[in-house]
């Protein structure tokens, strides 16, 4: 780069701040003190440079302060302040912007000094605009013959055109030679930059030429090419001569990007601007108009909405004990599972979806792949079923089950209503133009997640109890306060409505917000109080209802929520007709079978209806099931494989209970009817053996035999022991993939804090004494980054702003390991875990805990790359190693990938 | 939250607490809109259709007043969803207009461009309209405006008919309120409101009183009128209770029917008659257009057969009155009613009526019969085809009908069935006249002036007995054997002893089954229609009928 003799630097400008201003550059930047605070200026000045820091602090201004740094990137480096003035868009000048730029100053993004605005090298690379790159990024791929060429066609069209504005000197080398690249580089960027000359050139542009750079600079600067685009000395190829594109790529107005894009430079897109990057600094922060509901009325109904969540999702726990889901071959779960489950649970697919997502993050439910044998293949299905965690939290309170669901929601590098729709995209993956179905389960992690859904819920939090605003008015506002979050996340959208619109719904189902207000009990979870928002939940939660109506046309209905109990009694006895408020069930032959059937009897079913029915049993209701009882069991069905007969019932009764026949467990049905659960050959053996003389019945082989009927998938649930395998095979989640540095949520920083590392930075390098550690955080000063040698369980270390970091609960260190995998669950953090006992101790499991609860944990093994769970009573010696943010960095990711093939004994 | 009556459910049904005390109120508000599907004991159920919010648009609710009750009265907040989409359904009704222009005749207008550029793209509705008059007019053949209403109800944006009726040719007829007989209020209210508007349907149950709203409707309009009846008994009745309660004489009435072909002023002919073809064409559709008339009433229109609606579509010009007790179509054909007939005008629920003393409460009673074992044995071992017979017509009942007849003995009784042979049985073990389709007109007649009068006790009778015909005093069903439980069989039946008792004695309705037959399900059918309908329904065993003997 060449000399920038205007440049003051960064450190310099900083020597001259007071204690105040470097407290508030602290607060604004927290990343700045951790984990250990700058020992001087330089070194504080050098970090602020750093692109990590530069990328956080962007992330973290206003969409003001954004636009105005685009228009700082857009002007050459230390832009003058009158020159600075001219870019600013029409009708601002730089006093509407003064506080805007002292913002950026403040945040040490941007200074003022002599006169010119200074920013550095890094945010320049860092500030993302809505143009393209600087020339010289692009043509610094070019060959010297290019940019030759482009000079001369540029130089020329202005000759042609008469332009009378000033243009930079021709380029040349040091001491009188050729010119070399960089100085041509420079030359083109200075031409294209000089007020007038991209419109002079443009003049002569064929229309299809001045259509397609206009277009540019008014839109996505990158074009897609159909063709490669390149430079020969011998002239442009045939097909490229007529191509628009080949004409502005002649003249530096486009140049070949990557892959197969094209880009206009920033400078050529700043001209066509009119010499203003952007038309709109939005200096005004959009109002939040409000309207009032009832506070009571939002935390009833949010309330309800729980309530109702966590028994559907009891239901599919239920559900999917019973019969595990089947996942795709390709991983997750397919439209037809969706359909019968949300069918089963009672609502529309997008909900479904949800709701199976939520049971996921909670850890509720997980895939699990059985290896079968089929004669000499070996084949692998997967299942999702309930975890072992599933079965507590089934057990819980319903408050503390909420809190655990909404916990897990809250945090989850997941958006729970992207799938099953299409095109939506991962937030990891660049190439998401595909336009197939996302499966429900296959897991697209979008590692903003978390951090966008908290700016949603914690500008709603910001109103008051009962206000309610409007979901556009909720975006717009969003947006301004931070728009680049939501800028290039993979989302479906660029702006926040989409993902507003799903925070809204998932806030919705898990009672979070209703009426588009945030719950009290929502509100105490997000300002991590999770007691009181239990007990809020609590209170507000509705009478669970026990009773129902019963009428003559063999129907119940239930207003409001039914006891789940006498809920899940009622819906053996009688279909479901209609839901919603109220829900409406009709009792039938079928459905009565179906009671009989799962061991109930008539008087049983009465004594039930009669408890709970507000307004008596009616006659014709008594009579139905009298009737279905009466005609029920009249033909029973048993499974046997083979049976005995003999006309002499004493022969036959004597055979049965006979010592040595004990083994063929032959049992009499009728006096001369036996049966036995084994084959004709075993028992034609077993008696013979006892002394009798039986004889095979029907002709020759054609004694009556019925094959063992248990194939192996009538085994249901039970995979047999050393079958069970985890992390194999290609229907595995994606590991976890944290972000290299880029933190989901920054630290914070405590004011009063700040200001006394503010003197000791201003005050230089010192003595141990000023660079006390903060509370807390790990006691080696820089070593951040090796992983914790291993002990005893250690003390859970969280530093203290650590986003996970749960002021409402107090923080003692945990006590036992049921506590231990709590506390590791709510913050998030990374555990060693040995199974097994003292004298046989396996190697130590290294898991990010994501789910589970005090009986189990689930997470994910860093070292196998796949969703895991282990169970209290396994674990011989569980340890902290601190929060997953931190450690799935040192991690090494290549570890984390599933490795098809590789299973764990 | 309020504490309203009503939960309204997202699946677009409403239930209604009956004893809450604004469930009145409720439902008089909801009532325009929402059908009532059941109305068991305690909660009914109302449904809410496109047709039914079409009906309610029909007769002047908007939206607006239809979502305002939802909230008013609903317990919980209804859903949103739901509120929208009947808002967006409603306001699909009457966005086209058929309308008389002067110049150009029948014109369907738009009041919104876009949905008549729609509709002139579908299929159903480019063969039946005309040239572009302008932008939002279309020009309609005359012929057509039956057909397109159909048609336009079919793509979702039912048109509002507003092209008037011609008047017929007026023939002076007056209600003759001899000897105290006045119309009762809710008849006069039903006849304003379809006068008012020209066509429509009046839903009033069996017993009623539905020929004498028809018979003031003739009395008000006093033109030529063509009454379209079930079959022959029935226009018998309609032409004797227009004689009894109108200035009409003998000579003014007509019957054109299988037996006769007459056209006089007032006009009564069968759908049998209408629909009977000679070579593949109908020869008696001529009767339309036989008159110039200013009226045209169909009876018992849920019963209307398919040809007479295409008729129907001709004549859309004269005024239309059906009548009716169910608006339910056993053929699913609402939608040709509402469109060809007219929209609903008239609705009053059974209960209420019930309530108001018009129609006697009935009990119904389920009794079931065991079979013996030589009984189960044949119906076990019956063709498929054979088994409802064989069930139906079990011996073992014969005892249960007698001592059903023997209880109510002195009381007007009609015993009802399907099967001719087994009736015939039952005949002659009671001792009574059997009426059968085999029996001549003029015996049936006969021995129905019998019954009412009191000389004949007791009729066994077949499938005849299930159309209108019109026994006022029988107070006793007793039903042996059904068909395959089809809902306005059951209203008809329930019909037959619904009417009001002079000495107001209790009505009631015993249905005989077989226990363990496909029998039993029918029943289980019955017994939901009727509880639906809000009848008590017992259940007693054959053997609580056989010992308890005369209560």
């Amino acid at each position: 780069m060449t000399a920038r003799p205007a440049h003051r630097t960064l450190r310099d400008q900083l020597r001259g701040w007071n204690p105040g201003q470097v407290a508030t550059l602290l607060v604004r930047r927290p990343d700045l003190a951790h984990p250990q605070p700058p020992a001087d200026v330089a070194e504080l000045a050098q970090r602020a440079q750093q692109r990590p820091s530069i990328d956080l602090a962007i992330s973290a201004t206003t969409l003001p302060e954004n636009r105005l740094l685009q228009v700082l990137v857009c002007c050459r480096p230390e832009v003058p302040l009158d020159e600075l003035a001219r870019a600013l868009p029409e009708g601002v000048g730089l006093d509407d912007v003064e506080d805007v730029l002292a913002g950026l100053e403040a945040a040490a993004v941007a200074w003022r000094h002599g006169g010119r605005v200074h920013s550095s090298g890094a945010l320049r690379q860092a500030m993302p605009t809505t143009l393209g790159p600087p020339l010289h990024l692009l043509a610094g791929e070019q060959n010297v013959e290019y940019l030759r060429s482009a000079i001369k066609a540029v130089r020329a069209a202005l000759d042609a055109q008469r332009f009378r504005g000033a243009l930079p000197d021709r380029a040349s080398g040091p001491e009188g030679r050729p010119a070399r690249k960089a100085e041509l580089v420079e030359e083109l960027s200075s031409l294209l930059a000089a007020p007038g000359v991209v419109g002079a050139v443009l003049e002569a542009a064929p229309p299809d030429a001045a259509t397609l750079a206009s277009a540019q600079a008014e839109g996505s600067p990158l074009v897609e090419l159909d063709h490669y685009l390149y430079f020969s000395t011998y002239g442009p190829a045939r097909y490229q001569r007529e191509l628009p594109v080949y004409w502005l790529f002649e003249r530096a107005l486009l140049l070949p990007y990557r892959d197969d894009l094209a880009a206009q430079p920033r400078e050529v897109g700043v001209a066509l601007r009119g010499g203003r990057p952007v038309a709109d600094l939005a200096l005004d922060q959009p109002p939040l108009p409000t309207t009032t509901s009832s506070p009571d009325r939002v935390d009833a109904d949010g309330a309800t909405a729980a309530v109702r969540t966590l028994d559907r999702l009891s239901d599919l726990l239920e559900r999917w004990g019973e019969t595990p889901a089947k996942t795709l071959k390709s991983g997750g779960l397919g439209a037809t599972v969706m359909k019968q489950t949300a069918a089963a649970l009672e609502t529309d697919l997008e909900e479904a979806t949800r709701l199976v997502e939520l049971a996921h993050l909670a850890g509720l439910v997980e895939t699990t792949t059985v290896s079968a044998r089929q004669q000499r293949r070996v084949i692998y299905e997967s299942f999702v079923e309930p975890t072992p965690a599933a079965t507590a939290w089934l057990g819980r309170p319903v408050a503390e089950r909420w809190r655990q669901l909404a916990t897990a929601w809250l945090r989850a590098e997941h958006w729970p209503s992207a799938p099953g729709r299409k095109g939506t995209g991962s937030g990891s993956s660049s190439s998401n133009s595909s336009n197939k179905v996302v499966p429900v389960l296959s897991l697209q992690y979008a590692a903003s997640a978390p951090e966008l859904r908290r700016r949603v819920l914690d500008t709603l939090a910001g109103l008051a109890p009962g206000e309610v605003t409007t979901a556009d008015a909720l975006a717009s506002r969003v947006y301004w306060v931070a728009p680049q979050p939501w800028l290039g996340t993979g989302l479906p959208v660029d702006r926040p409505a989409g993902a507003i619109a799903w925070v809204y719904a998932e806030a919705e189902l898990l009672g979070v917000l209703a009426h588009g207000s945030l719950t009290s009990f929502g509100r105490a979870l997000l300002a991590g109080q999770a007691r009181r928002a239990e007990q809020a939940l609590e209170a507000a939660r509705p009478e669970p209802v026990t009773t129902f109506t019963l009428q003559g046309d063999l129907t119940a209905t239930v207003v409001g929520a039914l006891e789940r109990s006498v809920a899940l009694e009622l819906r053996l006895l009688a279909d479901v007709e209609s839901t919603g408020a109220a829900t409406t069930l009709r009792f039938s032959d079928a459905s009565l079978r179906r009671a009989l059937d799962a061991g109930r009897d008539a008087e049983g079913i009465l004594a039930f209806l009669e408890t709970h029915a507000a307004r008596g049993v009616p006659q014709a209701l008594a009579y139905l099931i009298a009737d279905v009882a009466r005609r029920h069991g009249h033909l029973q069905v048993g499974s046997a494989a083979s049976f005995v007969t003999s006309e002499d019932p004493a022969v036959l009764a004597d055979a049965c209970s006979h010592r040595r026949t004990r083994k063929l467990a032959l049992r009499l049905l009728a006096p001369t009817v036996a049966v036995s659960p084994k084959p004709s050959t075993t028992v034609m053996d077993g008696l013979r053996d006892a002394g009798f003389l039986p004889t095979g019945e029907g002709g020759p082989g054609g004694s009556v035999s019925v094959a063992a009927a248990d194939a192996p998938s009538g085994e249901g649930r039970r995979h047999p022991g050393g079958e069970r395998e985890r992390g194999s095979g290609a229907e595995l989640p994606e590991p976890f993939r944290p972000r290299r540095g880029h933190r989901a949520s920054p630290p914070t920083l405590d004011p009063r804090r700040a200001a006394s590392l503010a003197e000791a930075i201003l005050a230089g390098p010192s003595p141990e004494a000023t660079t006390s550690p903060a509370p807390g955080s790990p006691g080696k000063a820089r070593n951040t980054t090796a992983r914790p040698s291993t002990g005893p369980p250690a003390a859970p270390l969280p530093f203290p702003g650590s986003p996970f970091f749960d002021e409402g609960d107090g923080d003692e260190a945990p006590a036992d390991l049921r506590e231990l995998f709590e506390w590791a669950r709510d913050r998030a953090r990374v555990l060693a875990v040995s199974l097994g006992d003292e004298d046989h101790r396996a190697p130590p499991i290294i898991i990010a805990v994501t789910g589970g609860g005090p009986d189990g944990i689930v997470g994910i093994d860093l070292e196998q790359g796949a969703v895991t769970s282990v169970l209290v009573e396994q674990v011989g010696v569980a340890m902290d190693l601190g929060p997953i943010d931190e450690l799935a960095n040192v991690t090494p990711l290549a570890a984390a990938r599933p490795r098809p093939g590789r299973h764990r004994r | 939250m309020s504490e309203g009556p009503l939960i309204v459910q997202s699946d677009k049904t409403l239930l209604l607490e009956t004893d809450h005390p604004l469930a009145g109120e409720c439902r008089q508000a909801i009532a325009p809109f929402a059908e009532l599907e059941r109305s068991p004991e305690h909660i009914h159920t109302f449904r809410v259709t496109p047709l039914g919010l079409w009906n309610a648009r029909a007769a002047g609710v908007d939206a607006e007043a239809v979502v305002d009750a939802l909230i008013r009265y609903s317990r919980f907040p209804p859903p949103q969803a739901l509120l929208i989409d009947i808002a967006e359904t409603m306001d699909r009704h009457g966005r086209l207009v058929l309308d008389t222009d002067e110049r150009h005749g029948l014109v369907l207008r738009a009041l919104d461009r876009a949905v008549l550029e729609e509709v002139v793209r579908s299929k159903h509705v480019a063969p039946l309209v005309g040239p572009r008059l302008d932008d939002d007019t279309l020009a309609v053949p005359a012929s057509e405006r039956g057909r397109l209403k159909q048609a336009l109800l079919k793509v979702g944006w039912p048109a509002e008919d507003r092209a008037g009726y011609v008047d017929g040719a007026s023939y002076p007829v007056a209600l003759d309120d001899g000897d105290g007989f006045r119309l009762r209020p809710y008849q006069v209210e039903a006849i304003e409101t379809f006068l008012a508007a020209g066509t429509g349907v009046v839903v009033l149950p069996c017993g009623a009183g539905k020929t004498l709203v028809g018979a003031g409707a003739l009395a008000r309009a006093s033109a030529r009128t063509l009454i379209l009846v079930t079959n022959t008994v029935s226009a018998r009745q309609w032409r004797a209770e227009l004689l009894a309660r109108t200035s009409l004489t003998d000579g003014e009435v007509g019957e054109y029917s299988g037996e006769r072909k007459e056209i006089r002023p007032v006009t009564i002919a069968t759908y049998q008659i209408l629909i009977s073809r000679t070579k593949g064409s109908y020869r008696h559709f001529g009767v339309f257009d036989a008159e110039d008339w200013g009226l045209v009433i169909y009876d018992e229109v849920h019963l209307l057969p398919a040809p007479v609606f295409r008729m129907t579509a001709d004549i859309q010009s004269r005024r239309r009155l059906g009548l009716t007790a169910t608006l339910v179509r056993e053929d699913g054909r609402e939608g040709d009613v509402f469109s060809l007939i007219g929209p609903k005008r008239y609705d009053s629920p059974w209960r209420e009526m019930e309530a108001q003393g018009w129609i006697a409460p009935a009990r119904c009673t389920e009794v079931r019969v065991s079979l013996t074992e030589g009984e189960r044995m044949a119906y076990a071992l019956a063709e498929p085809e054979e088994r409802h017979r064989v069930g139906a017509t079990a011996a073992s009942k014969l005892a249960v009908i007698e001592a059903l007849v023997e209880r109510h003995r002195g009381e007007p009784t009609l015993v009802i069935g399907m099967y001719v042979e087994h009736l015939a049985e039952v005949a002659e073990r009671l001792g009574a006249p059997l009426l059968t389709g085999k029996t001549p007109v003029r015996e049936r007649e006969r021995l129905y002036a019998a019954f009412r009068d009191g000389e004949e006790a007791l009729l066994v009778v077949s499938k005849v007995a299930n159309f209108s015909i019109d026994l006022p005093d029988a107070s006793v069903a007793v039903q042996v054997s059904g068909t395959f439980g089809s809902r306005q069989e059951e209203a008809q039946r329930l019909g037959r002893i619904l009417r009001p008792k002079a000495d107001g004695r209790q009505a009631h309705f015993y249905a005989v089954v077989s226990r363990d037959t496909n029998e039993a399900e029918f029943a289980a059918r019955r017994q939901r229609f009727l509880a639906e309908q809000g009848y008590s329904y017992d259940i007693t065993d054959a053997a609580d009928v056989l010992g308890g003997g005369c209560r």
